[in-house]
């Protein structure tokens, strides 16, 4: 799990580098990392974590599913 | 875990302790790496208002930034003190606390003679961190030969697969 959470990390760092390269309104440059790297990173760290078949990441997906279906 | 450990089946609590860790990782690994990247930014949008200028908020990010990089190590220790609870010893616990706290001063008066005062407080959360990480070495170590061991590195690297998963362990009891 800790090999799925690299590549989030990095995506995330890349995010708020690009991003910042756009651009110069401080608030603006940080809401859109927050909301594009936080999410992206999230979405990736889910899939390489199933890709590499954490099975603990399927248990917590599947725990927080049924308690959403209630 | 204390159920295993008041029967002294100590592979149990191996186990017991490694799906912790395991479950645990899940959110803090992933948690702690993101949350050390998008920190500056974020406080920068959460914090930056009124008073707080957005200097004064990225600078709060950054140690929030640091302190996230010592979730891992800080979620460690915890883990392993409640493995200790569970054997019913809390002195062990105590006397590992003062090593942490001891390392954790020592590495703050570091920072306050080592590091220039706009960076003093960001230092205090690597501290913060290097603590925990001598605690949990600590605690591991100390642990690891009451109990036979504590699953050895696949423990460490939360590492799925390397040990029963937790629904194969609800069966073992």
């Amino acid at each position: 799990m800790h090999a799925a959470a690299v590549p989030a990390a990095i995506f995330a760092l890349i995010i708020a580098l690009m991003v910042g390269a756009v651009f110069s309104t401080a608030k603006v440059y940080a809401a859109l990392v927050v909301i594009v790297g936080g999410a992206g990173a999230v979405l990736l760290y889910v899939v390489l974590a199933r890709r590499l078949r954490v099975s603990e990441v399927t248990d917590l997906i599947g725990t927080v599913r049924s308690r959403l279906r209630r | 875990m204390s159920g295993h450990a008041s029967e002294h089946r100590f592979d149990l609590v191996q186990n017991d302790f490694s799906t912790g860790v395991r479950l645990g990782s899940v959110v803090v690994a992933p948690a702690a790496l993101v949350l050390a990247v998008l920190g500056p930014s974020l406080a920068e949008v959460l914090l930056g208002w009124g008073n707080t200028s957005d200097a004064s908020a990225r600078y709060l990010g950054l140690v929030f930034a640091i302190f996230s990089l010592g979730l891992m190590p800080y979620m460690l220790f915890q883990l392993l003190l409640r493995v200790f609870y569970a054997l019913h010893d809390s002195k062990t616990p105590a006397f590992i606390g003062v090593v942490t706290m001891v390392t954790n001063v020592g590495a703050n008066l570091l920072a306050l003679a080592l590091f220039p005062k706009s960076e003093v407080v960001a230092a205090l959360g690597a501290g913060f961190g290097l603590a925990n990480l001598v605690g949990s070495i600590l605690a591991w170590r100390v642990l690891s030969r009451r109990i036979g061991g504590l699953a050895g590195i696949r423990s460490a690297v939360a590492c799925s697969g390397c040990t029963r998963p937790p629904s194969q362990l609800q069966y073992s009891r």
